[in-house]
């Protein structure tokens, strides 16, 4: 017995300091002698896209070059938490696919294109496609973003036709303003049957998810800015007011989906894709999970936010999104920064922009090479919000503020004019104020990053009318 | 003489070896936990005190240093903490006051003598092991409008039209208070059966041979015996109904309108990376809302203890 104690005992040891040796895998440039560039993504609704773009990579350009593209999508937990243990322990990958942007910089982890072989160059070719406090920190360049996030009224097609709100062809006729929204709720209410016009997922963010997706953001084509107004600098919350107004006659004629307070974004999603739900707002990876997250049961489609009239209105509100991440500094120190350069450039380039957006991973911010694409099988509701880039625009970079214990508006708007204790307008002056003091707060403080380096007299608002868009339809 | 001397210098050096390894084993046993404490508990709290004097939104070369205008702006500028505090100690009240007479009456009865007690002490635990986030979440599908429970009080004619659970700051309340005295009734009722069973049988048989009743012998027999254990428990579930968080943000997320926010789950859907909605949460603010909130608890802690000894001496 002692005897087989003693070899158990040996064996357990040996595999013990064998799995020492596990962390030590050649991780890098072993791949027959190539240059690995890894990549690490969360996304993985683009993975089978993605993976497919690394491959035809590593057969062509990957090939001329000696370099070998490497897709991981990251499963069960969060990247960013993975991304930042991988940072500290100093095996994250060349590209990261998510983090503070701001924090990586301060902690010198990541790399500005700028400074690549090639950087200037690339950033020249995308000068439009870069922006302060999103790409661009401290006069220098992390990212590109090459695609777009687009939003607009998602409406069930079926509940329309079934309540005749339809044109002379027997299409569903959206609702273009606001005044038609509450008409329309109420035309698609049947309570006998669980149909309800719209629904308010008032719980998303505390109410702030709810109140940026269906207010604030829609109110971009009313006045031309999301609460911070470029040319003045100041917050200007005025043109939610007739917006809210709306909402809470909405509440008044109980022609919303019930229990409000208590859903969140996910849930409401869900009542849309059951059947039940006529109107709901909704953003362009909305395509996705109406496609294949929450399999919608009805015919659906796109149409842009309402406004107050049927005149000329300014561009929708859209985010601009990169399709890679931020470089690994460590990385760059390491020798390899040419061959991520030539994997960023794959990325970024129209063909796989294009490309992208065919296999229905993301949108181009280019509307120019939306128009390229051939392709008529692409899932329900995808070209709809991609065709709504043309009517849409960038939001304008907002200063930086300190808002200690004060709310945000959305959050206020649920706990002060949703129930019913002030009007909007005593929100919104008083919203104004508080962003107001933020502002000058954060100002006191940090005297190198002046609220007034955003002002932007010059700012231009895309404007487009209802003809544009049926144009584009 | 001489190899008896050596004998017990000998005997007297293995003694002293054994207790200097004995107490190695000891400190080296305790180290674990002290340094864990140093790590997990006492950093943190140096850390957050730390930042509580600095207005710090997560990127170190920003903050900068306010002294103690947070602690001042907690006092006096921040209304809908000082609300989720009433909130807290509104549910705390009911909580305790549905748990513990329940705890109290099952464990009264499990600790009698009959079938399936066993079966009933695991049905009753159960609970305790399921996550909060889960139980909350099947709460509010079960409070949903469209949810069983309406299904259930219409079917029995007891309402006309389904309830909107969640829109009403009372019902909201109720909700939560129930779901969590569900979660947590199971574990103070084992702590008061251990405590029940150790009250001597022969006690009781006294007192039934004296002509007390089942009342009497509660009040005066059972009560004043357990008590000791029954403060602790009470203390655990008082602090932990004021520690309520989890519930809150799956049940209500603090709705409707922030009226049902407890201080912890207020403070963690404002300045908790990760939980709110802020790009730069205001950590450092947080962070002195924090200490703020662990000396209050402290408070009361301490008066709770100063309350039951003197009870305890009274009684």
């Amino acid at each position: 017995m002692k005897k087989w104690t003693k070899v158990m005992a040996v064996v357990l040891c040996t595999m013990l300091f064998v799995s020492l040796f596990a962390g030590c895998a050649d991780k890098d440039g072993s791949n027959g002698g190539k240059t690995t560039v890894s990549f690490w993504s969360g996304n993985t609704h683009s993975r089978v896209s993605l993976e497919q773009i690394a491959h035809e990579f590593n057969e062509t350009i990957g090939k001329e070059k000696n370099i070998y593209f490497e897709y991981i999508v990251k499963e069960g937990g969060s990247l960013s938490q993975a991304i930042d243990v991988a940072l500290q322990n100093g095996d994250a990958p060349d590209i990261l696919g998510t983090g503070d942007t701001e924090l990586m910089i301060a902690n010198d982890q990541i790399i500005a294109i700028d400074d690549l072989p090639g950087g200037p160059e690339l950033l020249a070719e995308h000068k439009d496609h870069v922006w302060p406090n999103s790409n661009i920190y401290y006069g220098k360049t992390y990212t590109i973003s090459t695609q777009a996030t687009t939003q607009g009224l998602v409406y069930n097609k079926d509940m329309f036709r079934a309540a005749g709100l339809v044109d002379e062809n027997g299409e569903p006729t959206p609702p273009e303003t606001w005044d038609e929204v509450r008409e329309y709720a109420k035309i698609l209410t049947n309570t006998s049957k669980q149909q309800y016009g719209i629904i308010f997922p008032a719980k998303w963010g505390s109410g702030n998810g709810w109140f940026n997706s269906d207010i604030l953001s829609p109110a971009m084509s009313i006045n031309g800015h999301f609460g911070y107004d470029p040319k003045t600098g100041k917050y200007d919350y005025s043109a939610t007011e007739e917006i809210m107004n709306v909402i809470l006659g909405i509440k008044e004629d109980k022609t919303f989906f019930p229990g409000a307070d208590s859903l969140d974004n996910d849930a409401a999603r869900a009542q849309f894709a059951a059947g039940n739900i006529g109107m709901k707002f909704a953003f362009s990876f909305d395509a996705g999970v109406f496609n294949d997250q929450f399999k919608a049961v009805c015919d659906w489609g796109v149409a842009p936010y309402p406004t107050l009239d049927k005149g000329e209105r300014y561009g929708l509100r859209m985010s601009s999104s990169s399709a890679l991440g931020t470089i690994n500094k460590k990385s760059v120190d390491e020798g390899k920064g040419e061959a991520i350069m030539e994997v960023i450039k794959y990325l970024l380039s129209d063909e796989i922009t294009l490309r992208m957006y065919e296999d229905g991973v993301g949108i181009p911010i280019d509307a120019d090479i939306i128009e390229k694409s051939t392709k008529t099988d692409l899932p329900t509701g995808w070209e709809d919000f991609a065709k709504l880039v043309a009517i849409s625009q960038r939001y304008p970079v907002t200063p930086s503020d300190d808002m200690g214990s004060e709310l945000q508006i959305g959050e206020r708007f649920v706990n002060e004019v949703w129930s019913g204790q002030k009007t909007p307008a005593e929100l919104i002056a008083d919203c104004n104020r508080v962003k107001e003091e933020a502002i000058a707060r954060y100002d006191a403080l940090h005297p190198e990053n002046q609220s007034s380096l955003y002002i932007d007299k010059d700012w231009d608002p895309l404007k487009w009318t209802l003809d544009d868009w049926k144009n584009l339809k | 003489m001489r190899n008896v001397s050596i004998g017990d210098s000998l005997a007297a050096k293995r003694q002293l070896s054994r207790k200097t390894s004995t107490t190695l084993q000891c400190y080296i046993m305790l180290a674990l936990p002290i340094i864990g404490f140093f790590v997990f508990t006492l950093y943190p709290i140096l850390w957050s005190f730390r930042w509580s004097l600095f207005a710090y939104n997560g990127v170190a070369h920003e903050a900068r240093f306010v002294g103690l205008d947070n602690f001042i702006s907690v006092f006096t500028k921040d209304a809908a903490y000082w609300t989720s505090w009433k909130n807290t100690i509104l549910f705390a009240v009911l909580k305790l006051a549905l748990e513990i007479p329940l705890a109290m009456i099952l464990a009264l009865i499990l600790n009698q003598r009959f079938k399936l007690t066993g079966f009933y002490r695991s049905v009753y635990y159960l609970p305790s092991v399921v996550s909060v986030a889960i139980i909350g979440l099947v709460f509010s599908n079960m409070f949903n409008y469209f949810g069983i429970i309406n299904a259930l009080l219409q079917n029995l004619g007891l309402i006309a039209e389904p309830i909107d659970w969640l829109a009403d700051r009372e019902k909201a309340i109720m909700v939560i208070v129930i779901a969590s005295a569900w979660n947590t009734f199971g574990v103070n009722t084992m702590y008061i059966l251990a405590a029940l069973t150790g009250v001597p049988r022969e006690v009781y048989e006294a007192a039934r041979l004296d002509g007390a009743s089942p009342t009497r012998t509660f009040f005066s027999i059972t009560l004043p015996l357990i008590i000791p254990v029954f403060q602790t428990v009470l203390l655990l579930a008082m602090l932990g109904s004021l520690s309520i968080n989890d519930f809150i943000l799956t049940l209500t997320g603090g709705g409707p309108s922030g009226s049902t926010h407890s201080v912890m789950s207020h403070m963690t859907r404002q300045f908790v990376p990760g939980f709110t909605e802020n790009a730069r949460p205001a950590i450092g603010y947080g962070c002195a809302m924090s200490l703020t909130t662990t000396v209050i608890l402290s408070f009361i802690t301490v008066g709770y203890k100063r309350l039951a000894n003197y009870l305890k001496e009274k009684y």
